[in-house]
């Protein structure tokens, strides 16, 4: 009897000791699932991130792109209709010389703004990749570089104001320069009167009767 | 006495049938969780620039403070109410457990996953 209640007992703190061990182990595992759920959740937010982030950075490029595009049609567009009244210009006598300066500023202009127009679509494109991913593309121009032809389009304007200023201060100087020597040659000569040198009689007035009258408005 | 050690023998196989299934149980958990574990493909590192976005602002924490154990606890289970004037800290943990099973199940329920844990401030 005495054997078999000491038997009991041990079993029954057997029992307890084994229920206590497990106790930790059940704290072990509930922790180890909690870390990895953590993980799992914060691993697929990742993911949707980067997926969003690259859809971003796609369309950005599309957009560039599309841009990009535009302003080429837009160049040649520019370019064949601006060659028509250049070409007609140049042909004739008179107005050559003023056409090929002209043509000259234009296309220099035109191509400095196309340029800036590029450059900054491009410069804008590879900023917003750069926010939206993460990385700087290898071949995008810097802002220094965007910088450069922007300022490039403006020297461009600005030559072309000065070289038209300049050619109208030489008009200016020739044309003062001529009225001088008019003046000069007409003093040296004494003036003596001719008949060409008489003013002219003045064209008598049509008579009012060939010119049509205009009507007045009926009411 | 031979009933009582009877009683006794019972006893102890049951809690021993127990703590069986309770162990099988645990070691099912630890194989779901080592396979999960071998299962999970860590996402390409971000770049560093995005990786600050990424984890750029405070960290956030719901707190949840449940004013009323007690009642709570009296409330849901009639011994609790006296229980509660006896051991007050035993109802609180309680009650706090079962608070974070619930949000846990609430919370999924509306496409929360959330880690739902106990903080004991010291």
């Amino acid at each position: 009897m005495l054997l078999a209640s000491l038997l009991t007992l041990v079993a029954v703190l057997a029992t307890l000791f084994v229920a206590r061990l497990c106790l930790p182990a059940s704290l072990e595992v509930h922790e180890g699932e909690r870390l990895l759920h953590r993980a799992e959740v914060a691993n697929a937010e990742r993911a949707r991130f980067r997926v969003v982030r690259e859809a971003w950075t796609d369309t950005s490029e599309v957009v560039e792109t599309a841009v990009e595009v535009g302003k080429d049609v837009t160049k040649a567009s520019h370019q064949a209709i601006a060659a028509i009244p250049f070409s007609i210009l140049e042909a004739i006598p008179g107005t050559s010389e003023q056409a090929k300066v002209v043509r000259e500023h234009h296309d220099d202009i035109a191509g400095s703004a196309y340029g800036a127009i590029g450059a900054v679509n491009q410069g804008l494109g590879a900023a917003i990749r750069g926010v939206l991913g993460g990385r700087q593309s290898e071949n995008a121009p810097s802002a220094a570089e965007v910088a450069g032809s922007v300022a490039g389009f403006a020297q461009a304007i600005g030559r072309a104001a000065e070289a038209t200023a300049e050619r109208v201060a030489a008009e200016r100087r020739a044309a003062a320069q001529r009225r001088a020597a008019a003046e000069s040659s007409a003093a040296a000569s004494p003036p003596s009167p001719s008949p060409s040198s008489a003013p002219a009689p003045r064209p008598a007035p049509r008579p009012p009767a060939d010119r049509p009258r205009p009507t007045p408005p009926k009411p | 006495m031979s009933i009582v050690l009877a009683v006794l023998l019972v006893l102890n196989l049951a809690a021993l049938g127990l703590s069986l299934w309770f162990v099988l149980g645990l070691r099912k958990r630890q194989r779901d969780v080592s396979a999960r574990a071998l299962a999970l493909v860590p996402e390409e590192a971000l770049p560093v620039p995005l990786d600050e976005q990424f984890a750029a602002g405070r960290r956030r924490l719901l707190v949840v403070d449940i004013l009323n154990p007690l009642e709570l606890a009296a409330s849901q289970v009639k011994i609790a109410g006296p229980a509660g004037a006896i051991a007050p800290a035993l109802i609180r943990k309680v009650v706090y457990e079962q608070a974070v099973k619930i949000t846990e199940q609430e919370l999924t329920k509306h496409g929360v996953q959330a880690d739902v844990s106990i903080y004991v401030a010291g």
